[in-house]
């Protein structure tokens, strides 16, 4: 079994340096790095990670925009947002561009690393099924 | 010229104790044409203290002092030449009082002057009167234009409107000006209130209960003014109203002030807003983020310890993780607080919602309903306004009602919007939070200044043990832009 790939999106350096160390260490292979939405979206469709952690609010395109385009282009791509801000509203928003799941930033790690897996899981099990309307 | 000629010719000396009769405040002397009083009578000598013998053989000037003894002398002589005349003089002892007299004529039964009457009437008390009076009058007017408040008297049955001098300096019109209520209405009323002020007007014609309106004037000089109408009607009795009588105050500078506080409050307003922003984004963008970052460094550090680390040093890494956690959720409310998100992107309603489901979770309510009739969104500060008020009037249920259920709700009209919280807790005694800090403490005075600021109107309806109802009503349209003079 390959390891989880991850495409890790948040426009702040420091804070998305920590997550890539993190998730190395817990044992996920983090593909690529974006810092807004528009370079997720392009990382996205060219790497075809099993999941994408994403922020909500970047410079260029949103969390929330860079999502509906992803899910667009690769259905099987899970999308797991990670955000400063929560709120019912801005989860349903959420959930209507598609996310996996939606978590909060100074929630639980291990909460993180259970998303992130649960997303790897429904990924691998999609293409698994060789649904058509999975990404190639 | 005969007496009989001027119609000043008592019919005898019958006539003469009848005129007397007549008028009993009144003396009445008789003088022959050497000026000699013969008859003296009337209910004035009595009210004096007097009697006829005090006249009766004496030279009529000598009634009055030296320096009036020469005018009374003519006056009698122009009488005695068939002519009336009148004079006021002080009384001779008594010089602080002031006598009328008038001096007509007296024919014999042939018609022929011979002789001449003096009717003395004491009118100091009626001076005094008219004195005081006057100087009333003149203390009204001057209130009047301190005050800048016009008074009217308006008769419906003729429409005549009788105005008071201040009332035409408002209006711009000459003082004294006589005019119908219905040409000065036409001439004088703003075009945008004609309407509403005929209504009033209309309304008054069979309603004479006390009125309150504000309306705008075009004065003659093309300036317009604002002016508070009140007034009520007087009704006849018949049962229907004949006048109505009230006043016009000039509230332009008042209204101007009002309108410059308001604007200085929203530009408050907009400020703090501004500032809380950029709060809110340097947390979000800044500490939330490195704080966040801090917590999964220090899960890395707890993961590459692993089991060769002490259970000690991991359980302090976990403990710290944690705290570190609570800490960022911490900062995450401030965050919302100072800048709601959802507010910003999904309107007031969502902001509401969110609002009212955080209450829940705070306090020990079953429920807070939010209903509204919004359609659409508003413009941003009424919506930011209306959700601090909001925030502010939870915080309350939250902190101090101990109410088991609350309403939120917006409602809308042509008007406006409005606002309503309403809880089913404690409630209070707004007489005792009349103390400044307990205001403050309620966040009152600040949710009505933030009303206020942008023309609208805040109730608080509450008492000990019947819940509380905070009310909102904002205009929709912006009336620091709207407003005029």
């Amino acid at each position: 079994m390959t390891l989880p790939r991850l495409l890790v999106v948040d426009d702040h350096l420091m804070l998305r340096q920590a997550l890539v160390e993190l998730l190395c260490q817990a044992g996920f292979d983090i593909v690529g790095e974006a810092a807004d939405g528009a370079d997720a979206v392009a990382l996205a469709k060219q790497l075809e990670p099993d999941v994408v952690l994403m922020d909500l609010r970047m410079p260029v395109l949103g969390g929330l925009d860079a999502t509906r385009l992803i899910k667009d282009a690769c259905p099987a791509i899970q999308v797991v947002l990670l955000t400063a801000f929560d709120g019912p509203a801005l989860e349903q928003q959420a959930e209507e561009a598609g996310c996996f799941a939606f978590l909060v930033k100074g929630g639980s790690p291990g909460d993180l690393r259970l998303a992130l897996h649960q997303a790897v899981a429904a990924r691998r099990a999609l293409l698994s099924r060789g649904s058509p309307s999975v990404d190639a | 010229m005969t007496a009989e000629a001027a119609g000043q010719v008592p019919p005898g000396e019958a006539g003469f104790q009848l005129l007397a009769d007549e008028l009993p405040d009144v003396i009445i002397v008789a003088f022959d044409p050497e000026l000699m009083m013969w008859a003296a009578t009337g209910g004035g000598l009595r009210g004096h203290g007097w009697t006829a013998e005090d006249f009766v053989g004496r030279e009529l000037p000598r009634i009055a002092g030296s320096s009036q003894a020469e005018a009374v002398e003519a006056c009698a002589r122009a009488a005695l030449g068939g002519l009336c005349t009148e004079l006021e003089m002080n009384g001779y002892e008594e010089t602080r009082r002031l006598w009328s007299i008038t001096f007509v004529p007296l024919a014999d039964a042939a018609g022929v002057v011979s002789g001449g009457m003096a009717l003395c009437r004491d009118i100091t008390e009626q001076r005094r009167a008219e004195e005081l009076l006057r100087a009333s009058q003149h203390q009204l007017a001057v209130a009047q234009r301190i005050a800048e408040v016009g008074s009217w008297d308006w008769d419906l049955a003729t429409d005549e409107l009788a105005m008071s001098d201040e009332l035409c300096r408002i209006f711009g019109l000459a003082p004294g000006s006589k005019v119908a209520m219905g040409p000065v209405v036409e001439l004088l009323i703003h075009p945008a209130d004609l309407e509403r002020v005929k209504g009033e007007l209309a309304r008054m014609r069979s309603d004479p209960a006390p009125f309150r309106f504000e309306h705008r004037i075009v004065r003659t000089d093309g300036t317009v003014r604002t002016v508070m109408a009140r007034g009520e009607g007087v009704v006849g009795e018949d049962g229907q109203v004949e006048r109505f009588i009230g006043t016009e105050q000039d509230i332009t500078e008042r209204r101007r002030a009002d309108a410059e506080r308001r604007r200085l409050l929203h530009r408050v307003y907009e400020a703090q807003e501004g500032q809380d922003r950029r709060l809110a984004a340097d947390l979000h963008d800044g500490h939330v983020q490195s704080l966040a970052a801090i917590g999964f460094k220090l899960e890395q550090a707890r993961l590459r310890l692993g089991a060769s680390g002490s259970p000690e040093v991991d359980e302090l890494l976990w403990q710290v993780t944690k705290d570190l956690s609570a800490e960022v959720t911490s900062l995450r409310r401030t965050i919302g607080r100072l800048r709601p998100l959802v507010l910003v992107e999904d309107g007031l309603e969502a902001a509401l919602r969110e609002e009212a489901k955080s209450a829940c979770n705070r306090a020990a309510l079953v429920s807070c309903e939010v209903t509204s009739e919004l359609d659409g969104r508003l413009d941003p500060v009424v919506e930011t306004a209306l959700f601090r008020v909001a925030q502010q009037a939870l915080a309350n249920v939250v902190d101090h009602a101990g109410a088991t259920h609350a309403l939120v709700a917006i409602e809308c009209s042509a008007k406006g919007v409005t606002l309503r919280v309403s809880d089913d807790g404690c409630g209070f005694d707004p007489d005792h939070v009349q103390v400044l800090a307990d205001i403050a403490h309620f966040g009152l005075i600040a949710m009505r200044e933030r009303v206020e600021a942008l023309g609208g109107r805040f109730l608080v309806v509450t008492a000990p043990g019947d819940g509380t109802v905070v009310e909102a009503k904002l205009p929709l349209t912006d009336p620091i832009v709207r407003w005029e003079p």
